[in-house]
């Protein structure tokens, strides 16, 4: 847990730039974790396998022929390159503020983050975002330094308008994705998101992922008075998105708000938990390496 | 035409400038902005839109209280002319004889737009039906309060005159002769002559009746006793001859005497004031007057009127009968009257307090804004 303020990414974040804070944090996260790139031994060693004629001799291992006289393959795990695509989304209810800072950028670290961590590993990375109606891609592999292509591109990003109305734009721009290196089967994909939408739009872009059993990881940002609701007395609520107002005794409508809100999540959590979707929800008062942990716990099972 | 009697109360219309502020100024609702108002779109959501409106009905109703309330200070009223038209009317009195140039002016009038009425309360049509005579004043009081114009053509009646000529703008007084009509007609009953006996000596008495008798028709007779009703007895002697009582009690006369026993004393010089109590004793009558018969009064020439309407009581003028008349320059209005005045007399009559209408008023508002400020019950006991 980053309780300390001088190492909480967001700290870093806000005065150093969003590198310097993913990198920091995922090096701290991860520290004692083997990179598969640095180690200059990519593969994980399985077994070793008597030469049969029609084998590829690069696979010899010389060395054992030579104590042994014997031609022995060495063998290894199928390389576990990992698709990691990042749907963030910026439409403009990411703005939300609390304690003077934006939903928005909690996603943006973890964004950035994930970024770094699959950099780390050598993982190819893409970042899409949602916004303005409009699905903007950073395709993975395009790139020959994604991690800094990503960050780049997310601190100059201000979240704006809304998601994107057909559902189709999105699983375009993730299909782009599947025909890079790598298959179809490797691929993650995390969904930044606030989950505030106005007529499924954003349950209706995702559906495909489900549908083709993609792995999902699905981090839901809540804000902490989204969730608790501690108005009291008449105030105006206004909807970011839309700039629609309705005036209400914040005290009578409570417990009504609670329940919506209770059962709402709950409707996330059932669609985007189970064996290969990982549901993670985020407060905007709590640390963030939960979803860190989260996406590593997954990149794991993969290896 | 509204009034107000204390002008300075409107001073306090300035209050209306408290709520106006409040209004304008008031501390901003404070604002959320949420990522979804998807959860408040419950029954008990309220449109923005509305509160404001509410908010500003709300206001009215504030600055309507205030007003009320700055309209009760300054008492307002309500001053006439309701119901004016734009009519013309020529009215005729039913007792008006139009002929020569007044007849001139009727056909001229009636020529003109003016529509013919009768002078008569309810001012219908012209019916030639005979009608009493009416107060004119006030009837042209009316006129003044309905017609934009109305010319009245009328006797100048000293009995259709009575109280005090109003100031008339818009109504013309045209004088006319009067309808001669039959007067009345007396009884023809054969009139016995009045008996009078005076017990005790008392020359003006003796005189008075001379007169009475000289002057009017009817024949007087001096007796020493009476024994009839409408005979007279005066009792100027200090003791009643025995005759007198039976006389009064049985056979009905009148019986003037005055009452010795009288604090007052006698009569010192304030004729004609005399106070005559009028007892009825069996079929006669006594007439007891409480000063003391004194030479000096009776010496008035008040006296013999007095006696003749004793002796003589006139039965009352009938109307028709009636034929004083004034002088049409004494119903002109003169020249002193003011317009400011005209509107002040005229309508006195016709202004209505309204001070209690802007009380209630105020009240009204009062209850109407309470309940408004109050009103929805937010469903409390709707929510689980």
């Amino acid at each position: 847990m980053n309780s300390n303020p001088m190492i909480d990414p967001r700290v870093i974040a806000a005065t150093r730039g969003l590198e310097v804070a993913a990198r920091k944090w995922v090096t701290g996260l991860v520290a004692g974790m083997h990179s598969s790139r640095r180690s200059g031994f990519a593969r994980e060693f399985s077994q070793y396998r008597a030469y049969q004629p029609g084998d590829d001799t690069r696979h010899i291992d010389w060395k054992l022929f030579a104590r042994s006289d014997r031609y022995f393959l060495r063998e290894s795990d199928v390389d576990t390159t990992m698709n990691v695509r990042i749907v963030l989304d910026a439409t403009e209810s990411m703005a939300y503020k609390e304690d003077r800072r934006r939903k928005f950028d909690d996603a943006r670290i973890l964004a950035a983050a994930f970024a770094c961590l699959a950099a780390e590993q050598g993982d190819p990375v893409g970042l899409h975002t949602v916004r303005d109606g409009h699905v903007e891609s950073i395709q993975p592999g395009a790139h020959r330094q994604p991690f800094r292509r990503i960050v780049y591109a997310l601190e100059q990003l201000t979240p704006a308008g809304k998601w994107t109305a057909s559902p189709r734009r999105l699983s375009a721009a993730l299909a782009q994705t599947v025909r890079a290196p790598g298959d179809a089967s490797s691929a993650l994909t995390i969904i930044l998101t606030d989950g505030h939408e106005h007529s499924e739009e954003i349950r209706n872009s995702l559906l495909p992922l489900r549908a083709r059993r993609h792995e999902v990881l699905f981090v839901h940002l809540t804000g902490h008075d989204e969730a608790s609701f501690p108005y009291t007395g008449l105030v105006r609520f206004e909807e970011i998105e839309t700039g629609r107002i309705i005036e209400a005794d914040a005290g009578a409508v409570r417990t009504a708000y609670l329940g919506e809100n209770e059962r709402w999540l709950d409707d996330w959590r059932r669609v985007w938990r189970g064996d290969r979707f990982d549901y993670c929800r985020i407060g905007m008062n709590e640390p963030l390496d939960r979803a860190l942990r989260s996406y590593l716990r997954r990149r794991a099972r993969r290896n | 035409m509204l009034h107000f009697l204390f002008p300075l109360g409107l001073l306090a219309l300035a209050s209306l400038l408290i709520p106006v502020a409040i209004h304008l100024f008031r501390p901003p609702v404070r604002t959320v902005r949420l990522g979804s108002l998807r959860f408040l779109q419950s029954p008990y959501r309220r449109r923005w839109q509305d509160s404001q409106w509410r908010q500003v009905a709300l206001l009215l109703l504030r600055l309507g209280i205030l007003a009320s309330l700055a309209l009760m200070l300054a008492r307002p009223e309500w001053i006439g002319q309701m119901g004016l038209t734009t009519k013309k009317w020529a009215l005729l009195s039913p007792d008006a004889n139009v002929e020569g140039e007044s007849l001139l002016e009727w056909k001229r009038l009636t020529g003109s737009g003016f529509e013919a009425r009768e002078f008569a309360p309810g001012f219908g049509r012209i019916s030639g039906k005979r009608a009493e005579p009416v107060d004119m004043w006030s009837l042209m009081r009316e006129l003044e309060m309905r017609n934009a114009e109305s010319v009245v053509f009328a006797p100048a009646r000293q009995i259709s005159l009575r109280g005090e000529r109003p100031a008339l703008r818009r109504v013309r007084w045209v004088p006319t002769p009067l309808v001669e009509t039959p007067s009345p007609k007396r009884s023809a009953a054969p009139q016995r002559p009045i008996k009078v006996a005076i017990v005790g000596d008392s020359p003006p008495i003796h005189a008075a009746i001379e007169a009475v008798r000289k002057v009017s028709a009817r024949k007087i007779d001096m007796v020493s006793e009476v024994s009839e009703p409408g005979d007279w007895i005066f009792q100027i002697a200090e003791t009643a001859p025995p005759w007198i009582a039976p006389a009064v009690e049985e056979k009905g006369a009148n019986l003037l005497v005055s009452t010795k026993s009288s604090p007052n004393g006698t009569w010192s010089g304030d004729w004609p004031n005399p106070s005559v109590t009028r007892i009825r004793q069996g079929r006669g009558m006594v007439w007891q007057i409480d000063k003391e018969f004194a030479p000096e009064w009776m010496a008035t020439t008040a006296f013999p009127d007095w006696i003749r309407s004793l002796l003589l009581p006139q039965p009352p003028v009938l109307p028709e009968a009636d034929r004083r008349w004034v002088d049409p320059s004494q119903a002109a209005p003169s020249e002193r009257v003011s317009i400011q005045k005209v509107s002040l007399d005229l309508t006195a009559d016709r202004s209505a307090n309204l001070g209690s209408l802007a009380w209630i008023l105020a009240a009204v508002l009062f209850l109407a804004e309470r309940l408004l400020a109050h009103a929805p019950p937010r469903q409390r006991e709707a929510s689980p």
